[in-house]
């Protein structure tokens, strides 16, 4: 097995973000490492050279090993307390709004994607909304797209509903074909999708609520803050940006541009 | 105060555990004596659902802080760090602590060996890994990464544990120093804050 080397392997990281406009040099380095040592024992290479050489020089590998080194893993209505509070603090400040923007950062294989949608659906939003969700990664946004997923996620989604409060049942918005499930296609009729790299930092649009759950903890301090500040400048005055649980805007140096909506929840309100 | 050649300059303690191991932490943690020097973390298995209240089970020293740390949380003497549940908790280096929602370990997460594996990395010998009564073999390869990196590598001994496995698992793959009843572990971890020089690089 070829070896990791975690400082030989960031002198590449210029080449990545030349070549493939993919910039790992924000990554938070122990989970980053850890991904890369297991790629290297899954993916057999004669040497270093070998995986260097085709990292560079073979586009759809490397798409193969951007997809197997971030950390594409979620549910629907991850932390259900969180889907409750969007509910109840974060829709109804936009509930009069003529047409409501939101964009899904770091969307992955489209969960939380249809979460938001149902949500939607259920509140009575969604003929208004226009939803952008964006990934680093092509594999996870097909995956997105296609709506399916494999059945052993079923139980935990179908609980994760009941208790964000959904006021159906999941069923109503998904067919079963055996081993996999498939999202009624009628969620994405306002969704676009979009392969976009968050450590770029370019604002591309406005929007009213920004989702970016999990994602941030890859990032190191000095990437969280250039995403945070992306953040900013790609709400509209009082849009709304909901973090992971356990990831924290308070190391943000513009923290105070922003009101907490819900602290325990990470909801936070641009001022 | 002076230190015998052979004492090791512990930075920093990680202990994990599983089934049955939330009272023997609780007892451990009670044991610590004032002024802990070293910042330790814990990481323990429980159920998904039950994602509150492990910081007040686990506050029954006065003199420590227990917290489940959020992301890039800083890490500080004194304090004692849970990993949160249905996260990984890794060390990204000797100051930050990182989360991660990474696919199950050993049907595990948060996992051992990942906290374990990364705090051996950031830490070398400076790291003392301590796995508790279990029964899931998540945390052998983790402090087998411990004893690989330098550092020092103790288990509950399994005759007192609820669930022998998870020590045995480590014992079998002989990267353990000292097979200790929670009594000795106790007494270690205090011996290794006391004898640790104060106001050391953190």
């Amino acid at each position: 097995m070829v070896k990791h080397d975690p400082e030989k392997f960031a002198t590449l990281f210029e080449d990545f973000r030349k070549k493939y406009r993919v910039d790992f040099s924000g990554y938070a380095s122990a989970s980053l490492n850890r991904r890369i040592e297991r790629f290297l024992s899954i993916h057999h290479f004669v040497s270093e050279s070998e995986f260097v050489e085709k990292l560079l020089s073979d586009h759809l590998f490397f798409d193969l090993f951007i997809k197997e080194i971030t950390v594409n893993t979620t549910e629907m209505f991850r932390d259900p307390e969180c889907w409750m509070a969007v509910r109840e603090k974060v829709l109804p400040l936009v509930t009069g709004y003529p047409g409501i923007r939101i964009w899904h950062a770091g969307c992955s294989s489209g969960e939380e994607v249809y979460s938001m949608a149902i949500l939607l659906k259920e509140e009575g939003l969604y003929d208004k909304v226009s939803i952008v969700a964006t990934d680093l990664n092509r594999d996870v946004i097909q995956t997105a797209m296609s709506g399916t997923y494999g059945r052993k996620s079923l139980e935990l989604n179908e609980e994760n509903y009941r208790r964000a409060g959904g006021r159906f049942a999941l069923s109503d918005y998904y067919s079963s074909n055996g081993t996999s499930y498939t999202m009624n296609s009628e969620l994405l009729s306002r969704v676009k999708f979009m392969k976009f790299d968050l450590s770029s930092g370019m604002p591309f649009s406005k929007f009213d609520i920004i989702f970016c759950r999990n994602v941030l903890i890859y990032f190191n301090k000095g990437l969280q803050e250039n995403v945070f500040k992306l953040f900013r400048e790609s709400l509209f005055k009082r849009g709304s940006v909901v973090i992971g649980k356990k990831e924290s805007m308070a190391y943000y140096s513009d923290f105070s541009a922003f009101n907490e909506i819900n602290l325990q929840e990470k909801i936070y309100q641009l001022k | 105060m002076n230190r015998r050649k052979s004492e090791r300059n512990i930075s920093l303690v990680v202990i994990g555990g599983s089934a049955g191991s939330i009272p023997v932490l609780r007892k451990i943690l009670s044991g610590i004596k004032p002024g802990l020097r070293i910042p330790i973390i814990v990481c323990l298995h429980r159920m998904k659902s039950v994602s509150e209240g492990i910081q007040e089970v686990l506050s029954v020293n006065a003199h420590i802080k227990v917290m489940e740390p959020e992301d890039k949380e800083e890490l500080l003497e004194g304090r004692i760090y849970v990993a949160p549940s249905n996260y990984h908790l890794l060390i990204e280096n000797r100051r930050t602590l990182s989360l991660s929602t990474e696919e199950m370990v050993n049907y595990s997460r948060p996992s051992i060996d990942i906290t374990f594996s990364t705090a051996s990395i950031a830490f070398r010998q400076e790291l003392m890994g301590i796995l508790l009564t279990g029964a899931n073999k998540d945390g052998a390869a983790g402090l087998e990464m411990v004893k690989l990196n330098g550092g020092l590598t103790a288990v509950q001994d399994p005759d007192e544990c609820i669930a022998p496995y998870m020590p045995r698992a480590a014992i079998e793959r002989k990267c353990v120093d000292l097979v200790l009843p929670v009594d000795d572990i106790i007494k270690l971890i205090n011996r290794t804050s006391l004898t640790r020089p104060p106001a050391t690089c953190f």
